[in-house]
């Protein structure tokens, strides 16, 4: 029960600091509008599919016709129909590495940057490590080993972006640590988690809304580079980056729309996350000054 | 120089802010005026005016300054560029932070003859090797970087970089806020040093006594308008308005056991400023016409004072 | 210069544990995660047990770990990167790596150049028209720049200027039969110092379409940082020194531009292993023959030990190219050294 209603305090207050976040403006109204597009699509693939996207058909390299919006690829399979059931895949890997990252890194950070000392000192010099080695490069490690797999993929984003949230969260646990709110509060005899919950937590997400839009932008992005190394899925699966792949021979020779769309709603998801991320991180810096 | 009805007005994010509201004031060729105030009292903005720097989101909305015969603020860019640094010369308040960290102080002087004289690097280094002769410092201080050098020696090469090309008019804002006071000391002989060749000082500063001890005149202002105006020694011996009696009277005296009185209360907001006379909230002598409309600018022999007090004296506006 | 000398020593100690950080993560990702990581990497196809063991012979795996590590990084510290697994097996990697490794940087090191001038030109003149319709826009074109994916500006740029303006070649580092003689690997380099005219054209061609995909992306991050950087500086007191001294404009900007660009520098070295990263992907867009395509094909083989060499010579790689910018961030910034 103690559980139950620390989750909906906690709750209440994430959301009231929540609003104050939320800012309007016509990045943020883009950018969300683009994200909301794409969830959309692939919650609702099977009814707005035109085609069954693994289907092979003699319609093969049909240039985009009223028939098939966005033509048809090498083996004659819709390429709208794979673009739509393709926002699927880089979804769930996306989420779920970036939920993965942050139930690491998140917890990590704010312990790091509370005890301090030489745990924090050592933990601090591997994440960095981590953070300055080229994310992708660092990804096909872990995917190579493992195996190619969408799970796997989003293993590897996740072990990429945990020092990103870590260090966010150590950041802001350091500065708030000295605050007086948490010092009154130690001084009433608090213990440390509790401090830890209840104080720095729910001042972390404002923070942690941007660093999310804006990881998760690059996470797409690495996402894709992943799959387009043929790292992800496995045909028939429609999958973005995979698609693009497969249709990059075929772009010089004028059958340009089997890569580009593909290319195109990568850009485009990861612009939209990126546009939210900007917006609101806007917002933030001006509320503070 | 003359200025005439300055308005200079903020916009900030609670409205508009008129940090400067019609300030009148003249200064001759070689006097030294002080205009002493309270933080927020329009001071700095004031000065930085004189040479168009006030910063955004600040803009000069009225009034006129006249120098050497020109309304400055109507010169176009590149005149104004030609009188900056040459004709009129300003101090900054904090010298930590006044000079290009990447460049050589060396290198800073001698651009200033470069620049308005037109020398080549070798004549215009000379020359700087004089300007830091004149204000005594040493000369390796021209091949320092800023961060090698201690504030006070900073601020005096500020003050040798203003005075190399002998300005008519010197504004210093604060020049000694940050530094300690043996050097302060220093740093205003330096100023009287010039003022004796000819230069007029416009000195910013909220010290009472530092204005008293070494200006011609003083200017007081409060929240933007002018308070009184004369010269020193009848300004300090006779005030006339409030405000001044009261920054007198919160000055500790050496010499006596006078008893130090702190002005009460704060500084108005200056986004919602004080109907009439602004100082009115904090007068001891507040009356109701003081709360209810603007006081005039009165001159009384040579005094200007902008109180409703002496309008009963019969002075003329 | 005493003290820079020792700075510099300093940063480079600073270095090592990072360096070997990174090694042990990485021989940890590939040695001790579960499951029998040859298995793993040639997938499950049915091996005869004495190939399997002679393979693992190869890739040194019969020792106990530790044995390993140490032996590893030993041989990696004298350039000895093992060999080849699978086809075609038994080459010395090294081999491939100093052939592949130029290749890279020369690439790595245009784009770089392309991302600088394109990022400082765009973040300075958005910095001096602050708040109008310029500084918006580039604002957008910095956001849209580091979320492009790489293979798809990368192909829509052959298709215009390869395919369509036939200006520009769209792939390989140079026309066949053409490399010149090989002193540093860099064919640019190698031509200017030979004097080899045609083969200098011929690379400096096949350079310009990569390096503007990689530039461009790597730029937006560059163009943000730099404008705000700017902006501060714009309104900082020694620039309202400047002007109140008479100096002109122009000068001014510069001078501002210097300071804002200081700050830029530290970042880079981050923005060196995003550009690694991109590498991958723009040297498989334009089939260049560098050590991202080494890795690509590599991983197609299963080739688990070519894989593991070449990771981990990026991790020294990214160690040193942090050094070299603390390097250069002292010798730009005058506080450090005096």
């Amino acid at each position: 029960m103690k559980g139950l209603e620390l989750g909906s305090s906690l709750f209440g207050k994430l959301l009231k600091r929540t609003r104050t976040a939320i800012p309007t403006g016509a990045m943020f109204n883009v950018g969300i509008t683009i994200i909301l597009a794409v969830v959309l699509m692939a919650v609702f693939a099977p009814l707005i599919s035109p085609y069954d996207p693994t289907r092979a058909t003699p319609d093969i390299l049909k240039p985009p016709s009223s028939s098939h919006l966005m033509g048809t690829n090498q083996i004659g399979q819709d390429i709208l129909s794979r673009v739509i059931y393709g926002s699927r895949i880089i979804l769930m890997v996306v989420l779920s590495a970036t939920i993965i990252s942050m139930a690491v890194g998140i917890p990590l950070g704010i312990y790091s940057g509370f005890i301090g000392g030489r745990a924090d000192r050592t933990l601090s010099m591997v994440m960095d490590s981590i953070y300055a080695f080229p994310s992708l490069i660092l990804a096909i490690a872990i995917a190579s080993v493992l195996g190619p797999s969408p799970l796997n993929t989003a293993i590897s984003l996740a072990v990429v972006y945990i020092p990103t949230y870590y260090r966010m969260t150590r950041g802001q646990t350091l500065s708030l640590r000295e605050q007086l709110f948490v010092e009154a509060a130690r001084s009433m005899g608090a213990g440390k988690l509790y401090i830890m919950r209840k104080h720095i937590l729910p001042n972390l997400l404002p923070t942690v809304l941007v660093v999310f839009t804006l990881s998760a932008a690059d996470a797409i992005i690495t996402e894709a580079g992943l799959s387009y190394l043929g790292l992800s899925v496995t045909p028939p699966t429609p999958d973005w980056g995979y698609d693009l792949r497969a249709g990059q021979g075929y772009f010089t020779t004028g059958y340009w729309w089997i890569s580009f769309f593909p290319g195109l709603m990568i850009t485009l998801l990861a612009l939209g996350f990126a546009l939210v991320g900007e917006a609101m991180g806007e917002k933030i810096s001006i509320a503070s000054k | 120089m003359s200025v005439e009805s300055l308005e200079i007005t903020y916009m900030a994010l609670g409205g508009r802010i008129k940090a400067v509201d019609g300030i009148s004031f003249s200064l001759e060729q070689g006097e030294w005026m002080t205009v002493v105030g309270e933080s927020g009292s329009g001071k700095s903005t004031l000065a930085y005016a004189i040479m168009r720097l006030v910063p955004p989101p600040g803009k000069i909305t009225g009034g006129k300054i006249v120098f050497d015969g020109m309304n400055l603020l109507e010169l176009d860019k590149e005149k104004l560029r030609k009188i900056r640094g040459k004709e009129i010369a300003m101090v900054f308040q904090d010298p930590m932070t006044s000079l290009d960290p990447l460049r050589r102080v060396g290198d800073q002087a001698a651009e200033l003859f470069v620049e308005h004289e037109g020398l080549d690097m070798e004549e215009a280094k000379k020359r700087a090797e004089e300007a830091m002769k004149s204000v005594r410092l040493p000369q390796h201080v021209l091949n320092s970087y800023p961060h090698q050098l201690s504030g006070g020696q900073r601020q005096r090469v500020m003050i040798a970089m203003a005075m190399s090309l002998r300005p008519k008019l010197l504004i210093a804002d604060e020049p000694t806020t940050a530094l300690d006071v043996l050097v302060q000391e220093g740093i205003m002989e330096l100023l009287n040093s010039m003022k004796e060749e000819g230069t007029s000082i416009l000195l910013i500063t909220h010290d009472l006594s530092l204005a008293a001890n070494w200006s011609d005149r003083i200017m007081v202002m409060y929240a933007g308008r002018l308070a009184e105006l004369g010269n020193t020694e009848d300004l300090v011996e006779r005030p006339l308005h409030p405000y001044t009696k009261g920054l007198l009277d919160s000055v500790p005296d050496l010499w006596s056991d006078k008893e130090v009185k702190p002005i009460e209360g704060n500084p108005p907001d200056m986004r919602y400023p004080p109907p009439g006379c602004r100082f009115h909230p904090r007068c001891p002598m507040a009356m109701e016409i003081c709360s209810k409309k603007e006081p005039p600018i009165l001159s009384i022999d040579k005094r200007v004072v902008s109180c409703w007090l002496m309008a009963k004296e019969g002075g003329k506006a | 210069m005493g003290s820079l000398a020792r700075y510099l020593v300093i940063r480079a100690l600073a270095i090592i544990p990072t360096i070997l950080i990174l090694y042990t993560l990485v021989f940890i990702i590939l040695r001790i995660l579960p499951g029998d990581p040859i298995l793993a990497v040639l997938g499950t196809k049915n091996i005869p047990p004495d190939q399997l063991e002679n393979l693992r012979r190869m890739a040194g795996l019969d020792k106990p770990l530790y044995i390993q590590y140490f032996s590893y990084l030993f041989n990696f510290l004298r350039g000895d990167f093992g060999v080849t697994i699978t086809f075609p097996s038994g080459v010395p990697i090294s081999t491939y790596i100093a052939q592949r490794f130029p290749a890279t940087l020369e690439l790595a090191i245009c784009g770089f150049i392309v991302s600088i001038v394109i990022g400082l030109g765009t973040g300075a003149l958005a910095a001096v028209k602050k708040g109008t319709k310029i500084d918006g826009a580039l604002k957008l074109y910095s956001i849209l720049a580091y979320v492009t994916f790489i293979p798809l500006l990368g192909m829509v740029l052959q298709y215009i200027f390869g395919v369509y303006l036939k200006w520009l070649p769209i792939a390989q580092r140079i026309d066949p039969g053409l490399a010149p003689r090989s002193i540093t690997g860099l064919y640019v380099l190698d031509s200017l110092l030979t004097a080899n005219w045609a083969a200098l054209r011929s690379s400096v061609l096949h350079l310009i379409l990569p390096s503007i995909t990689l530039g461009i992306v790597l730029s937006g991050a560059y163009t943000r940082l730099l404008r705000n950087n700017m902006v501060e500086v714009l309104s900082s007191d020694f620039i309202r020194s400047y002007y109140s001294r008479g100096i002109r404009e122009r000068k001014i900007n510069w001078y501002a531009l210097k300071n804002a660009f200081l700050p830029v520098v530290t970042y880079m070295g981050l923005q060196f292993a995003i550009l690694l990263g991109g590498m991958v992907l723009t040297e498989s867009t334009f089939s260049w023959p560098g050590m991202g395509t080494f890795i690509v094909e590599r991983l197609d083989y299963r080739d688990y030990t070519s894989i593991q060499a070449a990771i981990i010579f990026f991790a020294f790689i990214v160690g040193l190219i942090s050094l070299i910018v603390d390097a250069v961030y002292a010798l730009l910034d005058p506080r450090i050294r005096y």
